[in-house]
């Protein structure tokens, strides 16, 4: 990567947004949608498939669920541990404003590392991208963190999909973080400067 | 499975010793984090895989393996990446989900970029992450920046396998 330097954008990040995220509550949304999903899915398969189909997959699940507990348990411990850890401070300055491309690079390759859905990363993100780093590098970074995670494959795609397939798709992605980050800095600079308040 | 278990032990195990010499409140904080994150996700687990592996004896076959097979090409890889948008979850139930596609019939390519669709441009983050959290023009930009990612993904793959 070469050392251009990127046209100087803020992040467009308010400063209200560099709070931590809300804590999440244990019964919410998200939890009755599960629940409503699994009820309607075993409804369903019940209904349409019969008692035998349906004890099957109700056997599969639960040998399924035997299996990922070992390493969801360590994910949980991790993602937490992590987020404690993580020197944010030192993230912020490797992905500061006048790191140009290297910026965009040292994101696609940190992201990857943040382990945890929006509720637990969400706090480091906006720490990250409200701190001043370039709109590419923030790009860059919020792609690699979802797309690459190398949490989640550690402890959702091998396990589930198997090495292969989480390699071939791991390589398959390995690029769009950058060309993201790319891309975005392309639009920033084309796109009118319309809607009002948007800079902090 | 016991490979996940190998590389994300030593990993919790390094960082509690790290926690451990470290100030006693950061330690605390961390636990609380970990013990709360456990509640959330033991109260969901088990509902996510059971509501995954049910949908999964619903597919209708047939039709899934038409548009998404391996013979689907490009057309499979873009219906891929829209489904893959409004899949409204986390890892949780995608990957069961993903699996159960698999075993539909579903190819390499369109399995590629509905991941990368799900969580490159996943509507239901942006609605409740992104857009109350982030400025609107930051989430234009990222969001139109992105929407040719998840297809791209899906012809690289094709071309690995």
């Amino acid at each position: 990567m070469s050392q251009t330097p990127l046209p100087p954008t803020d992040s467009g990040i308010p400063t209200s947004a560099r709070s931590e995220a809300p804590r999440r509550k244990l019964i919410d949304g998200s939890f009755l949608f599960i629940v409503a999903f699994a009820l309607a899915s075993a409804t369903g398969c019940y209904w349409l498939k019969g008692p035998d189909i349906f004890v099957q997959a109700l056997y599969d699940e639960g040998d399924l669920l035997v299996r990922v507990v070992p390493v969801v348990a360590g994910a949980v411990l991790l993602a937490a541990f992590v987020q404690v850890l993580v020197p944010t401070d030192l993230v912020k300055r490797w992905l500061g404003q006048d790191s140009g491309w290297k910026g965009v690079a040292v994101a696609s390759i940190l992201g990857a590392w943040v382990p945890g859905g929006p509720m637990a990363s969400f706090p480091l993100m906006l720490a990250v991208i409200g701190a001043g780093a370039h709109i590419a590098a923030s790009v860059a970074f919020l792609t690699s963190w979802s797309v690459l995670a190398v949490q989640r494959l550690i402890v959702w795609e091998i396990p589930l999909m198997g090495g292969d397939f989480a390699l071939v798709r791991f390589l398959s992605s390995a690029l769009l973080p950058p060309l993201a980050g790319w891309w975005a800095a392309w639009l920033h600079t084309r796109l009118p400067d319309s809607s009002p308040g948007n800079r902090a | 499975m016991i490979l996940a278990v190998a590389i994300i032990w030593p990993a919790v195990l390094f960082c509690a010793i790290l926690l451990w010499r470290g100030p006693r409140a950061r330690a605390e904080r961390a636990l609380e984090l970990a013990r709360h994150n456990a509640a959330f996700i033991a109260l969901r687990l088990p509902f996510a895989l059971l509501g995954a592996g049910f949908v999964a004896t619903l597919l209708p076959e047939a039709l899934v393996a038409q548009w998404l097979g391996g013979e689907s090409g490009f057309v499979g890889i873009l219906i891929a990446s829209v489904v893959g948008a409004f899949v409204p979850s986390g890892p949780i139930i995608s990957f069961p989900l993903t699996l159960a596609l698999a075993k539909a019939g579903v190819g390499v390519p369109q399995l590629v970029a509905f991941l990368a669709a799900w969580s490159v441009l996943s509507v239901h983050r942006l609605v409740s992450w992104e857009l109350p959290l982030l400025d609107a023009r930051f989430n234009l930009v990222r969001y139109a920046a992105s929407l040719a990612l998840p297809p791209l993904s899906g012809l690289i793959a094709a071309l690995l396998v």
